[in-house]
């Protein structure tokens, strides 16, 4: 057995960020944590440190791995243009959540206490926020952005099941952006 | 020893599940770009192919 160090346990931090989310939706701000991070270890470590060791979400995933086909994934989910195409509806996805934030905050649309699950399908989320507690927009981001990393774990977590564990890995927008920054760093090619 | 884990860099993500998976820790990610078998240490068990995600790692016969 490998020795275990503190960040093999960051797995709990991903139940927590949901847990907190679940009874107070602002704690989805905490979230930023997760998105930055490894951008930050990426520009100036130049490393993926953070898929590689603290990673919660696939590390949750592995942890999930019990209930995994373990079967291999086909081809085309580890392929560039997947991969690259994903990251690119990701990403529009986050501006869009941006946008509806920015529309928000500039009183063009109202805050709607739901949470979107797969970009489809609209969930009652009222209970996680009492209204005025934040200015608007604040809160709006929050449902947005707990949505996003919602949505990124059911799909995971279905990719786990029906593969391998952490199949997610192999097209997360994140892993896919930060090997993109450490490319570009190494001066390796991109495609 | 006469097998050995090859790492295909153009499909690797760097996720690092081999590196965990190694109990000789033959793996290493090379600056976050892809992972690069160390031919001394891998003693071609085939866990990382086995556990590889992306399905990048085979194992073959040394020398070929």
């Amino acid at each position: 057995m490998k020795k275990k160090h503190w960040y093999d346990y960051l797995w709990l931090w991903t139940i927590l960020y949901f847990s907190l989310g679940f009874f107070n939706i602002l704690f989805a701000w905490l979230g930023l944590i997760d998105f930055l991070v490894p951008l930050f270890i990426a520009i100036i470590g130049g490393n993926k440190a953070f898929c590689n060791r603290y990673c919660g979400r696939g590390q949750l995933l592995e942890k999930c791995g019990k209930c995994s086909r373990n079967h291999a994934a086909p081809k085309w989910m580890a392929s560039k243009w997947f991969r690259y195409g994903f990251l690119v509806f990701f990403l529009s996805m986050f501006g869009s959540m941006l946008f509806q934030t920015y529309l928000v905050a500039a009183g063009a649309s109202s805050l709607r206490e739901t949470i979107k699950l797969l970009w489809l399908f609209r969930v009652p989320w009222g209970w996680t926020y009492t209204a005025g507690t934040v200015a608007d927009w604040i809160a709006k981001f929050a449902f947005g952005f707990y949505s996003l990393m919602l949505t990124s774990t059911i799909i995971g977590l279905v990719v786990n099941t029906l593969f391998k564990p952490r199949a997610w890995c192999s097209f997360c927008p994140m892993g896919t952006m930060t090997q993109m920054i450490c490319k570009i760093k190494a001066k390796e090619r991109l495609w | 020893m006469k097998k050995i884990a090859v790492a295909d860099k153009k499909v690797c993500v760097a996720c690092g599940v081999c590196l965990k998976t190694c109990t000789k820790e033959a793996i290493t990610i090379f600056r976050g770009c892809y992972a690069v078998v160390d031919d001394a240490k891998c003693v071609g068990c085939g866990l990382c192919a086995k556990a590889c995600p992306a399905g990048c790692i085979a194992v073959a016969e040394r020398g070929e």
